[in-house]
């Protein structure tokens, strides 16, 4: 990273998508994912939302995978292909939304204790600490039983239960930026130290928190579903991947389909994912490369 | 080592303090146990009536510190349904215990040796395949997976019980193969590259240089170094383990701890989703602590930066 935080913008990038493309595995997991956005995006164009996503149609209820239905349709005569379609635009938007809510609020709380230290950083790694010791699938279920369950508080108690492992890390890394000869030089210019915190020391810091975000998003995805699943997320009918396995459970037995296609597209999804995550920290420190 | 440890339990304590607080205040806000308890009937002298006498018109501090002082003493207070607190917990522990140790288990005895494995056949053919399923592993929702091996195992093929903790071993092993895949895979990603790491260390080609056989170069001088950072993984998963048993409980109807506060937070039991958050929180407090105690007799470096900072 050293060379590259010294060169243009547009060439660490090139620099970055260079190192990224020689991963076959994580370039296909990216095609793949845009591949998925783009379901995602698409999906309420060919699909209406009210009449084949979560309305009722008697006379077509539970028929197997054919070629009309390539994933078969549940319970209620809805076509699981269309709302494992649609789904993918829930699991996305609270993946990435939770996962910026503890970037954000975690890379400011642990740059903020690591550059200044002190009692700001004494008090600010006492309530992390406090958060660590609750596991944070646990936090996460107190926030939903305290402010409800619906879709904003799903995305705010895993955003939130996920900041102190953030903080933590950005910490770390803001602490081993802080000893770098720059961040030196730049202090006895006289630079301000909240310039010097925001230019210097939070941008080459970045890169952990770059790879911890996108592993995140993978933990996010699969975290949320099972919050639907327990019926602390997003509930039934919408076509939630954690609320359709949910769903389907009770024909689980005689409809086996109706689990496997909505769990698939959640595993398929989390490990594009973290492949990609696999190749960005390759890309982004190359001595970590093994 | 002694302050070492008295340290560790020493800040423990005030944080337990201020996190019980947390915890407390918190579901003070969640709602009104009061009306909940009274029903959907009761009028509103009646609810009134009885926030009086279940004291929650008393001030957040008050109620705190009578809650606390009933903690102190192990009463936790009762359940919607006139159930201990307690009681609940510590019949439902041990479930949980068993689970979180079982699948500790798998991910030691399956992970490591893989993971030394693919180490070892760095970039072959064996490494490539083993790598694959662990990040496989660590991408598959543990409740899906529960789900699929229930159809596949239980339904189809027969061999192990659906659901429930009533046939004994064999019972155990679908929900503690779920709750531990994640972890297993983690494991053995870090245990791989702890060992490559080792691998490629001075110390291991003068081991080999002065004749050592491969298999003591391996097990002996690489994997003895390469523990240390496997062992802190392996403790700090198990809060994590804890915490992901709940929806893998769920799955399963496993008896334990995580399925049981699901139930009661569906039910808005406000007694006892405080009591299981708390004493769950104190149980792995606890398991932490020793980890973090055991690691300092493992690794000789913290041990002697210790000592000689304390003498």
């Amino acid at each position: 990273m050293q060379e590259t935080g010294l060169t243009k913008k547009r060439s660490q990038f090139g620099f970055f998508w260079h190192q990224f493309k020689k991963n076959k595995g994580a370039l296909i997991s990216l095609i793949v994912f845009l591949g998925i956005v783009l379901i995602a995006l698409i999906s309420p164009l060919v699909w209406d939302y009210e009449t084949e996503v979560i309305g009722m149609n008697s006379s077509q209820r539970l028929i197997s995978p054919c070629l009309e239905h390539p994933f078969g349709t549940d319970h209620m005569g809805r076509d699981v292909f269309a709302r494992v379609c649609y789904g993918a635009r829930y699991s996305l938007v609270i993946g990435i939304l939770a996962v910026l809510i503890s970037t954000v609020f975690g890379v400011f709380l642990g740059s903020v204790a690591g550059f200044y230290g002190g009692k700001v950083e004494w008090i600010i790694m006492r309530i992390v600490e406090m958060m660590l010791m609750l596991p944070s699938l646990m936090l996460a279920i107190i926030i939903v039983a305290l402010f409800g369950v619906n879709l904003s508080n799903l995305i705010i108690a895993l955003g939130v239960s996920t900041i102190p492992h953030f903080a933590r890390n950005a910490r770390a890394s803001v602490m081993t930026v802080c000893g770098k000869e720059y961040i030196e030089a730049s202090a006895a210019i006289g630079e301000p130290k909240l310039k010097i915190l925001l230019k210097h020391v939070i941008p080459n810091a970045m890169s952990p928190m770059i790879v911890q975000a996108t592993t995140r998003l993978g933990g996010c995805i699969v975290t949320a579903s099972s919050f639907s699943f327990l019926g602390l997320g997003v509930m039934a009918p919408t076509p939630e991947w954690g609320a359709m396995l949910s769903d389907a459970r009770s024909y689980m037995w005689e409809y086996p389909y109706l689990v496997f296609f909505p769990g698939l597209a959640i595993f398929i999804t989390v490990l594009c994912i973290n492949l990609i995550g696999d190749g960005v920290r390759d890309a982004l420190d190359p001595k970590l490369k093994r | 080592m002694g302050k070492y440890v008295l340290k560790r339990i020493l800040t423990i304590i005030p944080m337990m303090l201020v996190l019980s607080f947390l915890v407390f205040w918190v579901m003070s806000l969640t709602g009104d146990p009061a009306s909940t308890l009274a029903g959907s009937e009761a009028s509103a002298e009646d609810i009134e009536l009885l926030r009086e006498s279940m004291g929650l018109n008393d001030p957040l501090i008050v109620r705190y510190f009578r809650y606390l002082s009933g903690v102190l003493h192990g009463d936790f207070g009762q359940g919607l349904y006139g159930n201990d607190v307690l009681d609940e917990f510590l019949v439902r522990i041990p479930y949980t215990i068993q689970l979180a140790c079982a699948s500790m288990f798998i991910t030691v005895i399956i992970a490591i040796p893989l993971g030394i494995i693919a180490a070892v056949r760095q970039n072959k053919l064996t490494d490539t395949v083993l790598s694959s399923i662990a990040i496989c592993g660590i991408s598959i929702p543990g409740f899906w997976l529960g789900l699929m091996l229930i159809i596949v195992f239980a339904v189809q093929l027969r061999w192990l019980p659906t659901s429930g903790a009533t046939d004994g071993f064999r019972s155990i092993i679908l929900p503690a193969f779920c709750a531990g895949i994640s972890n297993a895979s983690l494991v053995m990603r870090m245990t791989r590259s702890s060992m490559i790491d080792n691998l490629n260390a001075d110390f291991l080609r003068t081991a080999r240089a002065k004749g050592v056989s491969e298999r003591m170069v391996i097990l002996k001088h690489a994997l003895k170094n390469a523990l240390i950072p496997i062992i802190t993984i392996v403790g700090s998963q198990f809060s994590i383990l804890m915490g992901g048993t709940v929806v893998v409980e769920s799955v399963f109807a496993w008896p334990g701890v995580g399925s049981y506060l699901i139930t009661s937070i569906r039910s808005n039991d406000y007694n006892m989703v405080t009591g299981f958050v708390l004493l769950t929180t104190v149980f792995i407090a606890g398991v932490l602590l020793v980890v973090d105690i055991l690691y300092a007799f493992v690794d000789p470096r913290i041990k002697a930066r210790y000592t000689t900072k304390v003498a």
